[in-house]
C-alpha cells in the first residue's frame, strides 16, 4: 500500500518550476551573510544559549527545503547556441505508428470536424 | 558608468544575449573565466566577430579584452544602425547565429538597418536563414514588428568555406506591443524549403520526399519548396539541407530544419527534419524550442503590460536566459504549468522599454 501511496503522491505532487528555475538564490545569499555576520553573535549570547529552541524540527524542515530551491549551477562554459537539435533516441519514437496516431489530433485533417479546428485548441 | 554599476558573470554561455541585454538597457557588462578551465581558453573568433558587429551599429561602445581573452568588459554605447554596412561572420558560426542577435536589437536603432553579411548560410549549429526568414522573423510581427523587415538570400554558403550573403534590414519602432501568444490552434499546413549548392537538382527533391513520406501520415497539406543554387551564387562548398515551417490555425509558427553532414544521404536528412517537427508540435508551446529567447527577451522589452507566451519544453540556454534576465532587467517570469497540454505559460510584466531615438527623429 505505501508503494501505490507513493506513486499516487507522485501523479498529484505539483512541482515549483519557477524554483527550478530561479531557485532561492536570494534567502541562500541572506542565509550567508548570515553565517558570515553571525559567528560572534553565536558565540557571544550566553543567556541566548540557555534559553529552549522553538519549533526546532520546523526550522530544521524549512533550511532543508531552502537548500533543495537552490538555484541549480548550470555549465557557465557552455557554447551559446540557441538552436536546439533533439536526440536521436528522442526522435526514434516518430517511426512508431502509434506515436504518430497520438499527435494526428493536433494537425488539421480527414479526423478533425470543423467545429473543433474553429475553437481554440487550448 | 562608475566600476561598481557594471554586472558580472562568468563563462561564455548566452554571450549574445548578455551583450543585447547591456547593449538595450545601457549597463556596462564585465565577464570573466571564458572558457578559463579549457586546452584553449578565452574568446573564439566568432565572438570577436560579433563585437565587431556591435561596434559597427553602434557608437561610443568600449570593448577591453584582455590578452588571454578570458576577460572582457563591455560599455555600451549608442545604437545607431544605418543603411549600407557590411560584416563578414567568418566560417565558425553561421550568419543565423548574428542574424538571431540582430533582430533583438535592430528594432531599437537610432536608425532603420541594412546589413548584408556574408559566411555560411546554413548548417547544423546555428539557425539556418531560412528558419530565420521564415520562423522567427514572422514571430516579430507579435510585437508590432512587421514593415520593412527583410530577409533576402543573394548567395547560399554551406560549410566549410561559406561564401554566402544575405541581405537583411530592419525597421526601427518606438514601443513594441504586449503579446498574448496562448492560444496555438491546430497545424494546418506545413511549408518548407529544400536547398542546394553545388550538388546534383536531384538532390533536393529525394530530401522533400522523404520528408513528406512521414509528414503526409498526419497533414495532406504539406508542400516543400526545392531552392538550387548553382555558378557564384552556390557559394564555396557544396551542401544541401531542409527547412520545415508549420503554420497553425492561431498563427503560430514551428520550425525545424535539417542540414547535410558527413556520410548522410538526402532521405535521411529529410526523415530527421520530419521528426523534429512533429517532436516541436507535440512539445505544444507557442513557439519552438529555439525561438524561446528572442520571445522571452522582448516580451520583457514590452511596455508595463501582462505579455504571455506558452512554451514547451524549456532549453537549458532558455533557462540560463531568464536567470539573466533577471539579474539585467530585473524581472522574474511567473511560470505556470497547464497540466491538461504538459506545457508551461509565463509571463511576464514588461520594463516599458522606449526607444528614445524614434521619438526624436
Amino acid at each position: 500500500w505505501k508503494a501505490v501511496l507513493g506513486k499516487r503522491w507522485l501523479m498529484n505532487a505539483r512541482v515549483n518550476i519557477e524554483a527550478l528555475v530561479y531557485g532561492k538564490k536570494g534567502k541562500r545569499k541572506e542565509k550567508k551573510e548570515e553565517k558570515a555576520r553571525g559567528g560572534e553573535e553565536e558565540e557571544g549570547s550566553d543567556e541566548d544559549f540557555f534559553k529552549p529552541v522553538k519549533g526546532g524540527r520546523k526550522a530544521r524542515g524549512r533550511e532543508e527545503e531552502e537548500e533543495e530551491g537552490e538555484e541549480e549551477e548550470l555549465d557557465e562554459d557552455e557554447e551559446d547556441l540557441t538552436k536546439f537539435n533533439h536526440d536521436e533516441e528522442e526522435l526514434a519514437c516518430w517511426e512508431d505508428a502509434k506515436r504518430i496516431a497520438e499527435i494526428r489530433r493536433k494537425f488539421v485533417n480527414d479526423e478533425t470536424d470543423a467545429a473543433t479546428v474553429k475553437e481554440a485548441f487550448y | 558608468m562608475s566600476k561598481n554599476q557594471s554586472l558580472n558573470f562568468k563563462g561564455c554561455s548566452i554571450f549574445r544575449y548578455r551583450i543585447i541585454a547591456s547593449t538595450l538597457t545601457g549597463k556596462a557588462i564585465r565577464i570573466s573565466d571564458i572558457r578559463a578551465n579549457t586546452e584553449s581558453p578565452g574568446l573564439r573568433d566568432f565572438e570577436a566577430s560579433f563585437l565587431r558587429m556591435i561596434e559597427k551599429l553602434s557608437n561610443g561602445c568600449m570593448i577591453e579584452i584582455n590578452d588571454t581573452g578570458t576577460k572582457m568588459r563591455y560599455k555600451p554605447g549608442v545604437l545607431v544602425g544605418g543603411t549600407g554596412l557590411e560584416h563578414d561572420c567568418g566560417k565558425t558560426r553561421g550568419i543565423g547565429w548574428f542574424l538571431e542577435a540582430l533582430l533583438c536589437i535592430a528594432p531599437f536603432a537610432k536608425n532603420p538597418v541594412a546589413i548584408t553579411l556574408t559566411g555560411i548560410t546554413n548548417e547544423e549549429t546555428s539557425l539556418c536563414v531560412d528558419t530565420l526568414r521564415t520562423v522567427t522573423m514572422p514571430l516579430l510581427k507579435h510585437f508590432g514588428i512587421s514593415e520593412g523587415l527583410e530577409l533576402r538570400v543573394l548567395k547560399r554558403g554551406a560549410r566549410p568555406n561559406g561564401g554566402g550573403e544575405v541581405l537583411f534590414r530592419c525597421p526601427v519602432v518606438k514601443t513594441l506591443k504586449p503579446v498574448n501568444l496562448v492560444n496555438i490552434g491546430h497545424v494546418r499546413r506545413v511549408r518548407g524549403v529544400a536547398y542546394a549548392s553545388k550538388v546534383s537538382p536531384q538532390v533536393p527533391n529525394r530530401v522533400v520526399d522523404s520528408a513528406k513520406s512521414i509528414l503526409n501520415k498526419v497533414l495532406p497539406d504539406v508542400y516543400v519548396y526545392t531552392d538550387h543554387f548553382k555558378g557564384n551564387n552556390a557559394g564555396n562548398s557544396s551542401g544541401y539541407g531542409v527547412s520545415l515551417v508549420a503554420e497553425t490555425t492561431n498563427g503560430c509558427l514551428y520550425g525545424a530544419e535539417a542540414c547535410a553532414e558527413g556520410g548522410q544521404i538526402p532521405e535521411d536528412v529529410g526523415l530527421i527534419a520530419a521528426k523534429r517537427l512533429l517532436q516541436e508540435v507535440s512539445q505544444g508551446g507557442f513557439v519552438d524550442t529555439s525561438n524561446q529567447g528572442i520571445v522571452l527577451l522582448l516580451a520583457v522589452c514590452c511596455p508595463e503590460d501582462v505579455s504571455r507566451v506558452r512554451l514547451g519544453r524549456l532549453s537549458p540556454n532558455t533557462i540560463k536566459l531568464l536567470r539573466m534576465i533577471r539579474d539585467v532587467f530585473g524581472v522574474v517570469y511567473r511560470i505556470k504549468a497547464d497540466d491538461a497540454t504538459k506545457s508551461l505559460v509565463l509571463s511576464c510584466v514588461g520594463v516599458g522599454f522606449k526607444n528614445m531615438a524614434k521619438g526624436i527623429a
